[in-house]
């Protein structure tokens, strides 16, 4: 038999919560760290597999963070490495890309625009939606991808000629 | 007609029309799975819980269980062993129960839906009961320091305990639900203690004959003796009752249990880290009397029935033991602060 008066205090009924003294300062840290990188996570995934697979993937990739918080939260580029595990927890789900408009962006998005989004090619796709949606930089795209700046010019412009084609949009230079 | 100014934001509106993962869903989510690595299919929750297990596709998982399997069989091939004529474990890398027949004296598979409810009791139910259960025996460092208790490179749980013993049948459901924080059973059975034993027929989960997968450490059960008395003729009989899973006197498995337990059990050996002889709660046999298995696994989950808070408070406390042993791992289980402060009261307990 063992009781330290700890363990008496702590075996009274009504009293552990108070005596585990709040919220535990992991799960603070781990939210601060969610909350930071989950907008450019989450908007890389739905570039790449559109609203309901990129969701999925994102909440994937935030559990394993949680579960390995102490590595993950030390990583230089923590949302890379976590891109990387969404996507091996849902590559083998042959989802087609669906992009669904909100009922409050409705006004503002053409009818033809998401299947016309989710017919571009991957990298295409990911390159328009990283660069002209969600406001990356060539830069961080192309360290995102791996892949060289010009490359990701290169599939943004093409991406971007498919989508005005599609909607029949006036281009920068006025051609069509 | 619109501009490309005007298709970025398009673009915009729709891509960002998206609704937020938060950080507590997160954690829920890799809460509910204690193997997020292996498939988990669970079929239906009679309580209208709303957890839903994430169903994964299986084709290259079965591969993967397929060459663990493979290289299982292998491993036991090889890897010679002294006591391969005298030890049963019931410790198994393959995924699949075995038949009854090659378990004597084994009781019948544990329904999925208990199983599911022991290995599923919610987070928030072991942290409201948090230590507060009347724990008389916590696991605690051995007097004397050992060498690592490991098998196949990991970390060693042992459990030698006995299918007639009562505080061994209590002991057993708190066990369950440490272990299924931690990793997945296959084939748990039900059985009983002795009918004119202390705390008569208490029902319980049994080990005998169902296999443990866990990356953190090896499981190792021995349930030594069952549930019926011993014929007189019997060669072998464990205090009166049937023996099931013979060891060898000079097993180093004995040995600990002399060393390490007093020669009593329940005795549970993490890693020769912590150990525990005896059961942790002292009259939990007397709180599960008269209940079936399928009712003390609904209790489970009410956090103010006597019965979670021997059993849900035990098994916090084996949580606690066995992230001692795993050093920790995995993070998610042993950062909650419930097994923190636990293990701070065994870490400062010796036997």
């Amino acid at each position: 038999m063992l009781f330290t008066d700890a363990t008496m205090l702590f075996r009274q009924r009504g009293a552990p919560r108070t005596l585990l003294g709040g919220e535990d300062r992991d799960q603070q840290r781990f939210r601060a760290f969610a909350l930071q990188v989950e907008p450019r996570l989450h908007g890389a995934f739905v570039a790449a597999y559109g609203h309901e697979l990129g969701r999925e993937a994102t909440a994937e990739a935030l559990a394993y963070a949680w579960e390995h918080f102490p590595e993950v939260e030390s990583m230089a580029n923590p949302v890379g490495y976590l891109y990387r595990v969404g996507q091996s927890r849902v590559r083998r789900r042959k989802e087609p890309v669906v992009f669904v408009r909100s009922e409050t962006a409705e006004h503002l998005v053409e009818p033809n625009l998401p299947a016309a989004l989710a017919a571009l090619p991957e990298r295409q796709r990911m390159a328009v939606v990283l660069v002209h949606a969600e406001g990356w930089t060539l830069r961080e795209a192309a360290d995102f991808l791996s892949i060289s700046i010009p490359t990701v010019q290169k599939h943004a412009e093409r991406g971007m000629a498919k989508l005005r084609r599609a909607l029949r949009v006036d281009s920068k230079d006025g051609s069509r | 007609m619109t501009d490309d100014f005007d298709l970025q934001n398009q673009l915009h509106a729709l891509t960002s029309a998206r609704s937020s993962v938060t950080p507590e869903e997160a954690i829920a989510r890799a809460s509910l799975s204690p193997e997020r690595s292996m498939t988990t299919t669970i079929v239906s929750d009679s309580r209208g819980r709303s957890q839903k297990l994430s169903l994964r596709s299986s084709l290259g998982w079965v591969a993967v269980l397929v060459v663990a399997s493979l290289v299982a069989v292998a491993i036991a091939v090889v890897v010679p062993s002294s006591n391969k004529k005298v030890v049963q474990s019931s410790h198994r890398n393959g995924p699949s129960p075995k038949p009854e027949a090659e378990f004597p004296g084994a009781g019948p598979l544990a329904s999925p839906q208990v199983v599911y409810e022991v290995a599923t009791v919610p987070l928030s139910v072991y942290d409201t009961v948090g230590g507060q259960a009347e724990i008389s025996n916590i696991p605690k460092k051995p007097s004397q320091s050992r060498p690592p208790l490991t098998a196949h490179g990991r970390p060693e749980l042992l459990y030698m305990w006995a299918s007639y013993c009562p505080f061994c049948a209590a002991e057993n459901w708190a066990l369950v639900m440490a272990l299924s924080r931690f990793g997945t059973f296959t084939g748990l059975r039900t059985t009983h203690s002795s009918v004119t034993d202390f705390a008569p027929d208490t029902q319980t989960l049994s080990f005998y004959g169902a296999t443990y997968s866990s990356k953190y450490f090896v499981f190792k059960s021995l349930d030594l003796a069952g549930n019926q008395p011993a014929k007189p003729t019997a060669k072998c009989n464990l205090n009166g009752y049937v023996c099931l899973q013979q060891i060898s006197e000079t097993s180093k498995d004995m040995a600990y249990l002399e060393a390490l337990g007093g020669g009593s059990f329940p005795f549970m050996d993490f890693g020769n880290k912590v150990v525990q002889a005896g059961a942790g709660y002292g009259d939990q046999p007397l709180t599960l009397a008269g209940l079936t298995v399928s009712e003390i696994a609904k209790q489970l989950i009410v956090p103010d029935s006597s019965v979670a808070l021997a059993a849900v408070g035990s098994a916090n406390y084996l949580t606690a033991a066995i992230c001692t042993m795993t050093e920790g791992q995995p993070w998610r289980v042993c950062s909650d602060p419930v097994i923190r402060r636990i293990q701070h009261l065994e870490d400062g307990a010796s036997g």
